[in-house]
C-alpha cells in the first residue's frame, strides 16, 4: 500500500507529541519523506492540531513562547525517529531481510538526521517537543508458549487462534513492558540515537543515566549557557533525584577530566578546557545546594549507594578552592548551614580514597 | 489482459485511445479513481494549486460509483489534449492515493507509468455489462454508476479552512461585513479618518426582505491598527478579495485555489465565505456606493420640539383574567403540592442525570416548584405551566384575557429579569418568584451525606507508571518482506 502521509501523522507523530500508541510500520523511504515534507508546506489540520500540542507542551517548557509550525526539518526529525524504531521491529530481523538493505535503511534515516544544529534556545526547545516521547516510550513483548513450542511476539499482540483451548494445549502467556530505551539496540540504532541526540540536544541532556550511547558533557555545554535550558534542566535533574543521574554525570565529568581534546571546539585552547571544567563542577554544586533547598535531612535525601561517585566528586569540588562554590550564592543562613550538614555527612560517609582519587585527577587536569 | 504500447503504435482496441504528439497512448479523457470524497476534494485541491480549472470545467465531471459487490468509490473525469496535462493530474493523484485511466466512453485504461512508458492497450475488449470498466495490470473492475455530482456544488459546500501566517498588513485592501447597526458608525468612523470607503447594501440571494441585507464597506489601504480595531469588534467580519466575486475571510483559506475556479461564481452573485461563523453566503452583487456621499455632516443646531401639554386618559381599567384554551407550548414549569411530594422524591431516584442536571427547584409553603427552561419531560407530577413570556408562566390549558403583549404584561407587573411569575387557574393572583431561589435538582434531592477520609499510600509511584505507559510502542503486522519498496535516493 502506497504511503498516505496522513495515516503516519495520526499513527505516529500525533501520539509522539501527545501521547498514547505509536504504531510503526515500514520504514519511510526518500520518497514518503518528500511528501511528509509537502505535507508540512501546506499543514492539514490534523497537522495544524499537532503543532499546537507542540506549542503547548513548548509553552510549558518555557514559560514563554508563541506558536510553533512543523519544518521541513521537524519532518526529517520525526521519520528519522521512525526509522531507529523500526530497527527494532520484528520484521527487520527477518530471514527475509538482507543486512545489506538494513544498511540502507540506517544510512538513509543519517541523511534525515544531518540537520542544522539549533542555535537558540527556543529551536532547542522545539526539537525536544518532537524527541521527548522517545525517552518514555514502552513496548509490551508477549512470549506464548503452547504444547509443541513457544513464540514471541515484539510489540504486537499475538493472533487470537494461537490462544485457543489454553487448558487442551497448555497456553502460557507472559507480558513484559519494557522500556523501549533499555531493550538491546544495535550499533545501527545506537550510532542513529547519538545523531539524534546531535539534532535535538535536550533528549541528550535530559537523560544522563542511560547506558547506551555514553553521556558526554562535551558537545552539550554551549547549549547549557542558556540560562533557560540550564534551568530546565537542572529542575528535570532534581525531579528525577541526584541518585538517578549522578552516576552519569559524575562518570562524564571523568571523561571530562581525562580527554581535554573532548573539550568544544570553540574552546580548544587549555583555558577554554578549564571553562568548562569549571562549569560543570559549578553545575554539580549547584544541584547539591538546590537538593538541600529542602527541610527534610541531608542524609535521607542524598546518602544513596548510587550516589558514591557523584557524592564523592562533591566532596572533591568542594575541597578545591579554585572550583567550590561560594556560600555567598545561597539563599540565607538556614540553607547554608543545610549546606555544610549535607558536605560534612557526605565527608564521613564516603570513603576518602574515592575523594583523593577524584581531587588529583581535577587538579591534574587543571594544572595541564 | 494489458498490453504494453510500443513506440510509433498507432492502431488500439481501446476506442478513442490514440498517440499524442510524443507518441503516448491517450484517450479524450483522464479518469481518476479515488475511493472517498475527501480525496476528491484533495485531487482538486492539488490541481488547482498548479493549474486554472476553468478550461476543465467543461468537459469535467465526478461520479459516483458502485462495484458489483457494493463498495462505493468515486471516478474524477478529467478532458486532457496532450500528455503532459495528464501527466500532472497523475503525479497529483498519485499523491493522494489515486489511480489514473485514460480512455472514452466506458472503456478506460491504466495511464502510463515506469513499467509502460507509452501506455497499455488491451488484447480484447471485456464483455461485462457495466456503466464503465477500468483496466489496470492488477485488476479489471466494472463500476455502476450512481450520480453525478457537479462540481460546482463540491466547491461551494466547503468550508473553508483556518491558515497560519495570515496576518494583517499595513494598508491593505480589505471588505468588512458590518452588522446592520454598527454600519454607519464604522463608516463616520472612517470618513473621520480620512480612510477613502465604499459601503453596500447586498440583499441575500436566498431572501426576499430588506431586514436581512448584508452592508460591505470596502476600504482601500486600511491602515494595520483600524484592522486589528475591526478584527476585534465582535460582529464585524474582515474579508479579502481573492476574485472579482468572491471574498474570504481574512485568517482562512478556500481548500481550492479560488483564482483557478473562477466559472464557479455566477456574474450576478457575490460568495462571502466566512470561516470564523463557517458560512458561505451569497448575495446579490453589491454597487458599492462612495462613503463621502452617505456620511451625514451637518451644523445645523438642533431641532427644538415644541412642548405638547399632555390631556390625562380616560380610565378604563380591564381586569385580566384566565380562561380555558388551547396553547402548543412546552411545559417547563411544575408545581407539586405537599401531598405529591413522597412521589417526587422517589421519583428522583430514577431520574436522568440530564434531568437531575436541567431541572431546579423552589420549596415554598404552598409546595414546590420545579422548572426546566427544555421542557420538564420526565415529571408526571403536578400543575404544569407554559411560557407566555422569559418570566411569565400561565397554567397548562389556560390563556389570559385580554391577549396583550407580553411585554406591556411585564411592565404592568414590574416583572423583573430575575423573577418568575406564576399565573395558575388555582389562584386568584400570580405568584411571584426569585429565580436565584431555584436551585439544580440534583443538589436539591441528595440529604446530607458524609464521607470517611482516606490516608492516600505512595501515589508517586503509580502517577510515574501511568505517565510511562503513555507512550505505547506497536510493531505494524508488516509481512516477511518489510524492505520491498524501500527507495533511499535522495533526488
Amino acid at each position: 500500500m502506497s504511503f498516505l502521509p496522513e495515516v503516519f501523522l495520526h499513527r505516529f507523530f500525533e501520539p509522539l507529541v501527545g501521547g498514547g500508541e505509536l504504531w510503526v510500520g515500514k520504514p519511510l523511504d526518500s520518497e514518503d519523506l518528500r511528501a511528509l515534507v509537502a505535507e508540512a508546506h501546506s499543514p492539514d489540520a490534523l497537522l495544524l492540531s499537532i503543532d499546537e500540542k507542540r506549542s503547548r507542551m513548548l509553552r510549558e517548557l518555557m514559560l514563554t513562547g508563541g506558536g510553533l509550525q512543523t519544518s521541513p526539518d521537524d519532518m526529517r526529525l520525526v521519520a528519522a525517529a521512525h526509522n531507529i524504531l523500526f530497527l527494532s521491529h520484528q520484521a527487520a530481523k527477518g530471514l527475509m531481510v538482507r543486512k545489506s538493505r538494513i544498511k540502507r535503511v540506517v544510512a538513509h534515516a543519517y541523511r534525515s538526521l544531518a540537520l542544522p544544529a539549533p542555535q537558540t534556545a527556543a529551536e532547542v526547545f522545539s526539537r525536544f517537543t518532537i524527541t521527548a516521547g522517545l525517552g518514555e516510550l514502552h513496548r509490551t513483548d508477549v512470549d506464548l508458549r503452547f504444547w509443541i513450542g513457544h513464540r514471541k511476539f515484539v510489540g504486537t499482540e499475538p493472533p487470537a487462534r494461537l490462544g485457543y483451548w489454553p487448558s487442551l494445549r497448555n497456553v502460557r502467556q507472559t507480558r513484559d513492558v519494557l522500556r523501549w530505551r533499555d531493550t538491546a539496540l544495535s550499533d545501527g540504532q545506537l550510532g542513529l540515537i547519538r545523531a539524534l541526540y546531535a539534532a535535538s540536544p535536550l533528549s541528550d541532556l535530559l537523560s544522563p543515566e542511560r547506558k547506551n550511547p555514553e553521556f558526554a558533557w562535551p558537545n552539550l555545554l554551549p547549549y547549557l549557557r542558556s540560562a533557560s535550558i540550564c534551568r530546565f534542566v537542572c529542575h528535570r535533574y532534581l525531579g528525577k533525584g541526584l541518585n538517578i543521574v549522578g552516576p552519569g554525570m559524575a562518570q562524564a565529568f571523568q571523561s571530562l577530566l581525562k580527554e581535554p581534546e573532548a573539550a568544544p571546539a570553540a574552546n580548544g585552547s587549555p583555558a577554554g578546557r578549564k571553562a568548562s571544567i569549571r562549569f560543570v563542577a559549578g553545575l554539580i554544586q549547584y544541584l547539591f545546594a538546590c537538593a538541600t533547598l529542602r527541610d527534610q535531612p541531608a542524609a535521607t535525601t542524598l546518602s544513596d549507594n548510587q550516589l558514591l561517585g557523584l557524592g564523592a566528586l562533591f566532596v572533591a569540588l568542594r575541597s578545591t578552592p579554585e572550583l567550590a562554590l561560594s556560600t555567598d550564592d545561597l539563599a540565607g543562613p538556614p540553607h547554608v548551614a543545610r549546606y555544610a550538614n549535607c558536605h560534612g555527612e557526605l565527608v564521613e560517609f564516603i570513603n576518602r580514597d574515592f575523594v583523593e582519587e577524584w581531587r588529583t585527577s581535577i587538579v591534574t587536569s587543571l594544572e595541564n | 489482459m494489458l498490453e504494453h504500447v510500443a513506440a510509433n503504435q498507432t492502431r488500439f482496441v481501446i476506442p478513442g485511445i490514440r498517440p499524442d504528439a510524443r507518441g503516448i497512448a491517450l484517450g479524450p479523457f483522464c479518469v481518476v479513481l479515488l475511493p472517498s470524497i475527501d480525496r476528491v476534494v484533495g485531487l482538486f485541491r492539488g490541481l488547482s494549486e498548479s493549474q486554472s480549472l476553468d478550461e476543465l470545467l467543461g468537459g469535467l465531471k465526478i461520479v459516483q460509483v458502485r462495484t458489483p459487490l457494493e463498495s462505493q468509490e468515486f471516478l474524477v473525469f478529467l478532458p486532457v489534449n496532450n500528455s503532459y496535462a495528464a501527466d500532472a493530474i497523475d503525479a497529483i493523484s498519485a499523491l493522494i492515493g489515486g489511480v489514473t485511466f485514460t480512455g472514452s466512453e466506458r472503456h478506460f485504461v491504466k495511464y502510463r507509468d515506469s513499467r509502460s512508458p507509452m501506455g497499455y492497450d488491451l488484447d480484447n475488449l471485456s464483455r461485462t455489462e457495466g456503466d464503465i470498466l477500468l483496466y489496470a495490470p492488477e485488476f479489471e473492475q466494472v463500476y455502476r454508476e450512481e450520480r453525478q455530482i457537479p462540481f460546482a456544488q463540491l466547491a461551494l459546500r466547503l468550508s473553508v479552512i483556518r491558515t497560519r501566517n495570515d496576518e494583517l498588513e499595513d494598508g491593505e485592501s480589505l471588505l468588512l461585513r458590518l452588522p446592520v447597526g454598527l454600519w454607519r458608525h464604522v463608516l463616520g468612523y472612517l470618513h473621520r479618518n480620512g480612510i477613502a470607503a465604499e459601503v453596500a447594501a447586498a440583499q441575500p440571494a436566498s431572501a426576499q426582505n430588506t431586514e436581512s441585507r448584508v452592508f460591505l464597506l470596502r476600504t482601500r489601504a486600511l491602515p494595520l491598527r483600524m484592522a486589528q480595531l475591526f478584527s476585534a469588534t465582535p460582529g464585524i467580519q474582515i474579508y479579502r478579495s481573492i476574485v472579482e466575486r468572491a471574498a474570504v475571510e481574512v485568517g482562512y483559506r478556500h481548500p481550492f485555489e479560488l483564482t483557478a475556479v473562477t466559472s464557479i461564481f455566477d456574474a450576478n452573485r457575490y460568495y462571502l465565505y466566512g470561516g470564523s461563523v463557517d458560512r458561505l453566503e451569497i448575495v446579490h452583487t453589491p454597487r458599492f456606493v462612495s462613503a463621502s456621499a452617505l456620511v451625514q455632516v451637518s451644523t445645523a443646531p438642533p431641532t427644538h420640539l415644541e412642548a405638547m401639554s399632555s390631556v390625562e386618559p380616560a380610565s378604563f381599567d380591564v381586569p385580566l383574567k384566565m380562561v380555558q384554551g388551547g396553547t402548543g407550548n412546552r411545559a417547563v414549569a411544575r408545581w407539586i403540592s405537599a401531598e405529591d411530594l413522597p412521589r417526587l422524591k422517589m421519583l428522583a431516584h430514577w431520574l436522568p442525570p440530564q434531568a437531575l442536571a436541567g431541572y431546579s427547584v423552589c420549596s415554598t409553603d404552598r409546595g414546590v416548584f420545579v422548572y426546566g427552561q427544555s421542557g420538564l419531560d420526565y415529571l408526571p407530577l403536578g400543575e404544569m405551566f407554559y411560557p407566555l413570556s422569559p418570566n411569565v408562566l400561565v397554567s397548562y390549558g389556560w390563556e389570559l384575557l385580554p391577549r396583550i403583549n407580553w411585554e406591556v404584561l411585564h411592565q404592568q407587573l414590574q416583572v423583573r429579569s430575575s423573577e418568575l411569575i406564576f399565573f395558575s387557574h388555582k389562584t386568584q393572583g400570580a405568584l411571584r418568584i426569585d429565580r436565584s431561589h431555584f436551585e439544580p435538582l440534583g443538589r436539591a434531592a441528595v440529604a446530607h451525606l458524609t464521607t470517611e477520609s482516606l490516608d492516600v499510600v505512595a501515589p508517586t509511584g503509580v502517577r510515574q507508571e501511568t505517565n510511562k505507559l503513555a507512550f505505547s510502542l506497536r510493531n505494524e503486522a508488516l509481512g516477511s518482506f518489510p524492505l520491498w519498496g524501500f527507495s533511499d535516493d535522495e533526488g
